[in-house]
């Protein structure tokens, strides 16, 4: 068995859909790495830094094979999207 | 002179097609993307493919009679619920994905691949015993699938079967002879430029259409707004 293989049996022993699985272990991943962060900081993460730590995480579920990709597209859109915001407001005072 | 409601949008959507494709870019090499690699091909044993991150292997013993012309197969293999089929009528096998509605419910609703030899020729969605005689290559008929209805990729199939034993396809079909692999695998996707063209003209492989929808929706809505902004402003009547 290998990391890799995790997803399948966790779908396998819980009786849920196989992508369903690798999303849920994926988002376990993602939460323990933000975790510590979180607790360091009293509740008041740095959302800079936690954009950091989510996408390792993501890295790392995706290198595993357990995410599928196009999270990461997306989470890349979301992340895109807050940071023109924030240059958006910048440029017009809005 | 522009509102700052629509400057406000304008720089938005300038910004986040600059940070998006930025960032895009910036995704390590090999975890772009899910696609096969039909390179490696040893048909003696299923376990050889070694390219292929899953695979399903099977023969007629495995598959179920329904009607009496039908022989059918189910698996999960990859992203995917599958369904292989063998019409003995015609002689010729099929093979589709479930379609489930919220990621979950199946109605029956089928996606169907079309075969695609190695020489090229489009078999369409079934593949027959002769068509398998006829593309043999050293002991295996191997095909590149792509789902028919998007296009995307959906592995690769192989038939094979021991040609000293067996004269034809048919004859080892009929005799439990005859072994079906399908594989799906990982290939990484180096081109920076086709992962962009792949989500704004919805090609990115192994993505279903509709999330490859909702992530191509907000660049090409910038695009157009961007369009929409220069065209009205430098038209002053329009503007």
């Amino acid at each position: 068995m290998s990391f890799t293989d995790v997803p399948s049996y966790f779908a396998t022993a819980t009786g849920m859909n196989e992508t369903a699985s690798q999303i849920i272990l994926s988002i376990f991943v993602i939460f323990l790495i933000l975790l510590p962060y979180i607790i360091l900081t009293k509740g008041k993460p740095s959302p800079f830094i936690s954009l950091i730590l989510v996408f390792m995480g993501e890295s790392l579920t995706l290198a595993l094979g357990w995410s599928p990709f196009w999270i990461m597209i997306m989470f890349l859109a979301l992340t895109a999207a807050g940071v023109a915001v924030l240059g958006a407001k910048g440029v017009t005072g809005g | 002179m522009a509102d700052s409601n629509e400057m406000y949008g304008f720089v938005f959507a300038v910004l986040f097609l600059i940070f998006f494709a930025g960032f895009t870019s910036m995704v390590p090499v090999d975890l772009q993307g899910q696609g096969s690699n039909p390179d490696i091909v040893i048909p003696v044993d299923p376990s050889l493919f070694t390219d292929w991150t899953a695979y399903e292997d099977y023969q007629k013993s495995d598959m179920t009679l329904l009607g009496n012309y039908y022989f059918l197969y189910y698996n999960a293999l990859g992203s995917y619920d599958w369904r292989v089929g063998h019409t003995t009528t015609t002689e010729e096998f099929d093979l589709a994905a479930k379609i489930y509605y919220g990621g979950f419910l199946w109605l029956g609703g089928l996606d169907s691949v079309e075969f695609i030899s190695m020489n090229g020729t489009n078999h369409g969605t079934s593949v027959s015993l002769t068509d398998i005689d006829n593309d043999l290559e050293e002991g295996a008929s191997k095909y590149n699938l792509i789902f028919s209805i998007s296009g995307n990729d959906a592995g690769d199939f192989i038939f094979y079967y021991n040609t000293t034993t067996y004269a034809s396809a048919s004859s080892a079909w009929t005799n439990n002879g005859l072994f079906l692999v399908h594989g799906v695998g990982f290939t990484a996707n180096t081109d920076i430029v086709s992962l962009l063209f792949g989500i704004l003209f919805l090609q990115l492989p192994d993505v279903p259409i509709g999330i490859n929808l909702l992530l191509a929706s907000a660049p090409w809505a910038s695009v157009i707004y961007i369009l929409w902004f220069l065209v009205t402003k430098s038209l002053p009547l329009l503007g």
